[in-house]
């Protein structure tokens, strides 16, 4: 049952309504005439005739041209019963309705809408990719966007068939049929499981797009292996060796871009470590390592973070010297180390570590390098006395006494 | 009467334009200042009414300096250019201020020693130095109005005829229209004791008793306070008019800036250098003619001028005594230039230095010397000293050739060139190692520099807080300048600073390290750093603006103030020159006190060659200590040869011994200052000692300690040291070959200037943050953290973090600088250690620091303490700085982290820097921390280092952050979920203590790169 006050409410409303007046249509019932033509084509000029004016010559008017975008506001004065309006291209590059309104005195004269009609599709036609690279996971997905316009930038129809032709890494190419909606035609290209370039061209009518371009990338690398590729036996602390992993791919097979960074982590076999880093170079990242300091086992890894890791390659060294040679120079007041005979029985490479430590620690260790096979400790300094020493080379020690006299 | 001008000045005035002509042309790109002029004028040039300047700093106006010297050097520029304006302002002020010598002098001494007086003027030292080593126009306009107005003051006091006060008045207003320090500190030291002497005439001071004359004195000032109410009120209203608008500048701007230090304020017996540059130059033979000064000086007449000569004598001492800071207070004395005082000293000698010369060659003291020492040792007398003033003149002009005071001359036109195109000129550029060239370069073009070179408009807070000029020559500043450079080139975006032209390869490593890379070479060698992904200037930019009235009175009164100078002066041409008072004989000083004059110069020459004799006998190896310390001066200035020169004889050749340094590079050896060093002996021995010598070192990126030993042997009571050793190890390779990484980023359309395309736009790489923490070490918040380039590209990483506090409001915002590598390869991890910085020396407080602690960190003050932060990390695709080939060997981590740094790629690592990552045993990370070692590494060679474990125990973790908090390329990082095969950590080592794992990466700056 309806209550009083929403009878009273009811009442009101059509009242509300009854008081509302539309526009009114527009016409040409004003006290002048708009002649012109009632469509038009973008960017051509417009010629507007105006009559039969009644007003005093000199008497100013104004005319009004909206379109789409906004409203221009043009005077113009009164020279005879008929004005003649041309309206330049920059009042017809809009697509859509324009509406001229002649006023004069704040009073609207008349009125008079007229059609703008949009030009063909402009070349080259509007195409917009992105993400420009996705991975190539059978998963990611990119958007190839066409937005047509003729050369004013007004869009086409709506539902304009629009074509998109593409041709995948695998070597497969199909087409693709769609229409504009709300001015622009999008389609999603989801990635395949092969690593490469997408093309992708866009056409309207005849009118073409440039060339866009997806790129598929590889996805994170699987497990892989690495191994050395020529390496001296001995711990020598010198020479260099070269590690090779495997071609990294990821799980589709794809080959890892240029660059993709290889962690090495190493175990030396005096227990310390080595952090090294590599990169990919057609897949396959390298590394120049060194002999380590002493004879044992080196133990490598090598990953990718997100990714796979690599077997553990193990190296043995030997140690490149069996015994060392010392003497102590009493002349000089000096311990010569060498010479040192590696395994080739050449000299040690110069610059080679000797160290000498106190057996009673009381003085602190000292280090020299080799040349020439020898390394020289200066005692000058040292007091008279006994000093027992030890001296290592390569990790091999050698006690010796040095008789300070 | 005079009926004619003495012949001197003309000779004078073409001496003059020959001599400072012909020198300008050489020494006008040399100076300090002259190209500030000029880029002030080439402001009036472009828009003479606007008075914003938007080329130095963040915009400054122009206001901020009285604009008469400018604007006439634009004006003349309309002829021939700005340098053309220059030359010319300058040479017409040189012409004026000469002709004002000889008006000033012919107050106080004859016409004919007023004539010798302005030729003195040509080539008082004062004068020189102010013109060819300061470059100072702005001076030259002050001083030579001054002393032209003084002689009219004097009149117009002693006269009372209104053309006198008019032409004063009128000289009056170019003064302050140049250079209104001249004014306000002129109206003190010279017009007072002018009107004073003026009074002084007209009471007569020759005979009378004391008392009378000041009794007369203080009636003739009642007698002529209507002369007083005139003119001082006029003068004011006129100082206060003409340049009101820098006035109102200088009252309303609201920054407050620290003072710069400056060497004349420094204790001149302490730094003698400031004592050589800011006394005895400027005052060059006025010093050795001291006694005929001040004797002339101090007369019953010339007492107040005397009096003035003394105080300004006394104040530009600077800070040798503590007087002139009890005179002119703690504030006045830390913001003004001291040697602006002796400047006014030396002019105020001029006039009595002409009036020996001309006793000396055609008056009472010729005679007396004649008479005394016969004629041939009159004119061997006569020699000294117009050969000292010759040498002193030809010695200044030439001083640049003596002491480089700017870098040699850059060719700018590659560098406008590349301004110009590819619109480079969108984004702000900074010069590095220019001088004063990079105020002729911003004179050359519209681009913003967001430097400058005139501190007292500088408004970006970086450069208003510390005391430095400009960025430009940061590295002379220890530590501060390189505080405010860092925090530059770390937050480049924050003020649209892309471009860095750098002349000085001193700032390579801050450049690098702060995340810049190498752009290219110009072909006048200037090398271009750019700092990826800042964004292009917007097109309208703030300004302060200023009532229109302003901008007509700044751009109309001055000029109205010079031409009516010109007026007034063609108007009264006839009588401008004449003296219309009784000359005046100086008989203070009597020919036969010449001996003072003799004596005292003996004394300042003696003084200043026991110096230079002792520079000269000076042997080093004297003792141990003085052995060190000069061979560590060499090694710093690379005096090689010197240092060579200290060794005890051994099998090392001085050859030898430059080849091992050549190949040595690296923190310390290419870009480090000695600060200082001490020396601790620990053994000693007959004729021999150990010592290890502790050296501080200033390098662009830290400051190192370093103990060095050193063994050093006594030989026929000269001491020596023994040579040092040098590296031995032999790379075993003779050739390396090696596959490396290239990536040129090129865009994908033709070549054409038209504005980008969205096929140019590239993709931004996409990172990933594994984990970041906000950590609490001691009252400092630092975030840490680590991500991933999961792209396929490599990216150059901006990481920037905010900080906010528990009612969720922004605290502060920083960037990553040295703790990060900002280049990152695809799939790799980087670390990164973000500290929030306060700018330096920001307290009152902390004015002019004039010592640094080179540990010194601002750490933000936070009002709140941070809850929680967000990191927002963007990258662009990097295609430069991508040398890996560096890693760590011998790894140990015990009470030290220790190990090698190995090169085993085919380039030379010029600063290694380690970044070690510390992580919580749930792979979290922890802490980060970086460590630049000194030397440099070759390839196939390595490096030892030892560093301290962290300061895990002393920190604590507010906050872990989540996924949440992270933002990569502005968009959450939640979207953009990498594929992680798996997340298994295999490139970390456990910790020893069993707490968790680290991991050290190295960032390798390379000085030179292979160019492929």
């Amino acid at each position: 049952m309806l209550k009083l006050d929403h009878i009273v409410m009811l009442f009101l409303l059509l009242w509300v309504f009854s008081r509302c007046k539309h526009d009114a249509p527009i016409s040409s019932n004003g006290a002048v005439q708009l002649e012109s033509d009632s469509t038009l084509t973008v960017g051509a000029g417009l010629v507007v005739g105006i009559h039969p004016v009644n007003i005093p010559l000199g008497e100013k008017i104004l005319i009004t041209c909206q379109n789409s975008w906004g409203m221009d506001v043009l005077e113009k004065e009164v020279n005879g019963s008929s004005i003649r309006l041309i309206l330049s291209k920059k009042f017809t590059r809009i697509s859509g309705m324009i509406t001229l309104k002649v006023f004069y005195l704040g009073k609207e004269l008349g009125r008079k809408q007229i059609e703008v009609l949009p030009k063909k599709t402009a070349e080259p036609l509007d195409a917009y990719l992105g993400a420009k690279s996705i991975l190539a996971d059978g998963k990611d997905w990119a958007m190839i966007t066409a937005i047509p316009t003729d050369t004013f930038g007004n869009p086409v129809e709506n539902h304009t068939p629009i074509t998109y032709e593409i041709l995948r890494p695998d070597g497969t190419q199909y087409e693709i049929q769609a229409t504009t909606e709300n001015l622009v035609s999008f389609q999603i290209i989801n990635s395949l499981t092969k690593a490469g370039k997408t093309f992708i061209g866009v056409s309207l009518n005849g009118v073409a797009s440039r060339e866009k371009e997806l790129l598929e990338v590889a996805d994170f690398p699987v497990n892989f292996t690495i191994k050395a590729d020529s390496h001296s036996i001995y711990a020598d602390d010198h020479q260099f060796f070269k590690i090779k992993t495997s071609v990294l791919r990821d799980r589709n097979n794809n080959i890892m871009p240029e660059g993709t960074a290889v962690s090495f982590l190493c175990k030396e076999p005096s227990g310390t470590g080595r952090f090294l880093n590599s990169y990919t170079i057609d897949g396959v990242a390298e590394l120049s390592m060194q002999n380590p300091k002493e004879a044992g086992t080196l133990e490598i890894i090598a990953s990718v973070y997100g990714g796979g890791k690599s077997n553990v390659l193990t190296l043995d060294f030997a140690s490149p010297i069996d015994h060392i040679n010392a003497r102590y120079e009493a002349v000089n007041q000096r311990l010569n180390v060498g010479p040192l005979i590696a395994q080739l029985n050449q000299l040690v490479p110069n610059g080679t570590q000797v160290k000498l430590v106190f057996d009673n620690n009381k003085l602190p260790t000292l280090l020299q390098e080799v040349v020439d096979g020898h390394a020289y400790f200066d005692f000058t300094d040292l007091p008279k006395g006994d000093y027992p020493v030890t001296i290592f080379v390569y990790g091999i020690g050698k006690k010796f006494v040095i008789n300070r006299k | 009467m005079y009926k004619k001008v003495d012949k001197l000045l003309l000779i004078a005035l073409i001496l003059a334009i020959v001599y400072h002509g012909s020198a300008l042309l050489i020494n006008l790109e040399k100076t300090y200042d002259a190209y500030v002029h000029i880029f002030f004028a080439d402001h009036y040039v472009r828009s003479w009414f606007e008075p914003w300047e938007y080329r130095w700093y963040t915009g400054f106006p122009i206001t901020s300096y009285p604009p008469l010297s400018h604007q006439l050097i634009a004006l003349f520029s309309f002829i021939g250019g700005l340098k053309f304006g220059f030359f010319t302002a300058a040479l017409m002020m040189l012409c004026f201020f000469i002709v004002g010598v000889y008006r000033f002098a012919e107050l106080w001494v004859p016409k004919r020693s007023a004539g010798y007086a302005a030729m003195f003027a040509v080539v008082a030292s004062s004068i020189v130095q102010t013109i060819h080593i300061y470059g100072q126009l702005p001076t030259i306009f002050g001083i030579s109005c001054l002393m032209n107005a003084l002689p009219e003051v004097y009149a117009y006091f002693r006269t009372n005829e209104r053309r006198r006060l008019i032409t004063a008045l009128s000289i009056l207003g170019v003064t302050v229209a140049s250079h209104h320090v001249t004014t306000i500190f002129g109206m003190v030291f010279f017009i007072v004791p002018i009107i004073g002497t003026a009074l002084l005439d007209e009471v007569g001071v020759e005979d009378a008793p004391f008392f009378r004359i000041v009794f007369d004195l203080i009636l003739l000032v009642f007698k002529k306070i209507k002369q007083f109410l005139i003119f001082f009120p006029l003068v004011i209203i006129e100082i206060v008019l003409i340049i009101f608008p820098y006035w109102y500048w200088s009252k309303n701007d609201p920054i407050t800036q620290v003072s710069i230090p400056h060497g004349s304020r420094d204790s001149f017996i302490e730094v003698t250098s400031s004592g050589i540059m800011f006394f005895v130059i400027p005052l060059g033979f006025s010093l050795l003619m001291l006694p005929y000064v001040f004797k002339s000086l101090y007369t019953r007449r010339n007492i107040l001028l005397g009096l003035s000569f003394s105080m300004l004598m006394l104040l530009g001492t600077g800070g040798t005594t503590p007087l002139p800071l009890i005179l002119l207070g703690k504030n006045a004395f830390n913001i003004l230039t001291l040697d602006r005082f002796t400047f006014w000293a030396s002019v105020i000698a001029i006039p009595f230095i002409g009036d020996f010369f001309r006793r000396l060659l055609e008056g009472d003291i010729r005679l007396y010397l004649v008479r005394t020492v016969g004629k041939f040792g009159y004119y061997w007398t006569l020699s000294i000293p117009i050969c000292l003033v010759g040498f002193q003149a030809i010695f200044i002009t030439n001083f640049h050739k003596a002491q480089a005071l700017q870098p040699p001359t850059v060719d700018i036109d590659p560098i406008l060139k590349f301004l110009s195109t590819d619109q480079h000129d969108r984004w702000r550029f900074m010069t590095l190692g220019f001088g004063d060239q990079m105020a002729w370069l911003s004179a050359q073009t519209t681009a913003l520099s967001i430097d400058g070179n005139y501190h007292s408009a500088r408004r970006v807070p970086e450069l208003t807080v510390e005391p430095i000029e400009r960025i430009e020559n940061s590295k002379f500043k220890g530590i501060q300048g390189i505080g405010s450079l860092q925090q530059f080139l770390t937050i480049s975006e924050k003020y649209h600073l892309k471009f860095i032209f750098s002349n000085d390869k001193f700032y390579d490593p801050i450049l690098y390290f702060s995340g810049w890379e190498r752009l290219q070479r110009l072909d006048n060698g200037i090398m271009i750093w750019q700092k990826p992904d800042v964004p292009s200037l917007p097109s309208f930019l703030p300004k302060k603006d200023m009532p229109k009235f302003q901008k007509i009175m700044w751009g109309v009164l001055p000029l109205t103030a010079f031409f009516t100078l010109l007026v007034v002066i063609i108007t009264f041409r006839k009588k401008y020159l004449l003296n219309f008072f009784p000359e005046r004989e100086n008989t203070a000083f009597r020919p036969q006190d010449s001996w003072i004059i003799i004596v005292w110069s003996l004394l300042v020459l003696v003084f200043f060659s026991y110096f230079w004799i002792k520079g000269f006998l000076y042997d080093p190896r004297k003792s141990p200590e003085t052995l060190l310390k000069n061979y560590y001066h060499d090694l710093d200035f690379k005096l090689f040869k010197d240092a060579f020169s200290l060794f005890a004889p051994s099998a090392l050749t001085y050859d030898n011994y430059i080849l091992q340094l050549s190949v040595k590079d690296g923190l310390l050896a290419s870009y480090g200052k000695l600060e200082d060093i001490s020396i601790k002996v620990k053994e000693r021995f007959p004729h021999k000692l150990k010592v290890v010598v502790k050296s501080n070192w200033t390098t662009p990126l830290e400051v190192y300690s370093i103990e060095n030993p050193h063994t050093l042997i006594e030989k026929d009571g000269k001491w020596f040291i023994v040579p040092p050793e040098f590296d031995k190890a032999l790379a075993p390779d003779e050739h390396l070959e090696k596959g490396i990484l290239a990536l040129h980023s090129q865009g994908k359309r033709k070549i054409t200037t038209a504005t980008t395309e969205h096929d140019d736009v590239l993709d931004r790489p996409e990172l990933h943050i594994l984990s970041a923490k906000l950590i609490q070490y001691g009252k400092e918040y630092v975030v840490v953290g680590e991500l991933q380039n999961v792209d396929y590209l490599p990216a150059h990483v901006t990481i920037q973090t905010q900080l906010y506090d528990q009612y969720n409001v922004k605290l502060v915002e920083y960037n990553a600088k040295y703790t990060t590598n900002h280049k990152v390869l695809p799939k790799e991890i980087v670390p990164f250690r973000i500290e929030f910085e306060e700018t330096a020396w920001v307290k009152q407080a902390d004015v002019n620091p004039m010592k640094f602690n080179p540990t010194e960190f601002t750490p933000f003050e936070f009002r709140h303490k941070p809850t929680s932060f967000k990191i927002l990390a963007r990258a662009v695709v990097a295609d430069k700085d991508l040398y890996r080939d560096v890693g760590i060997e011998s790894l140990s981590f015990d009470k030290k982290i220790t190990g090698d740094v190995i090169n085993h790629g085919t380039d030379e690592v010029s600063v290694p820097e380690l970044l070690t990552t510390f992580y919580d045993p749930d792979g979290s990370v922890r802490w980060v921390d970086h460590y630049f070692l000194r030397d440099a590494i070759r390839p196939q060679a390595k490096e030892h280092f030892s560093i301290l474990p962290p300061p895990i125990a002393k920190t604590k973790v507010l906050q872990s952050a989540t996924e949440k908090d992270f933002f990569i390329n502005g968009l959450p990082q939640t979207s953009l979920a990498p594929t992680y095969l798996n997340t298994g950590r295999f490139d970390i080592i456990p910790q020893t203590n069993g707490k968790g794992f680290y991991r050290i990466i190295v960032n390798s700056y390379l000085g030179n790169p292979t160019i492929y």
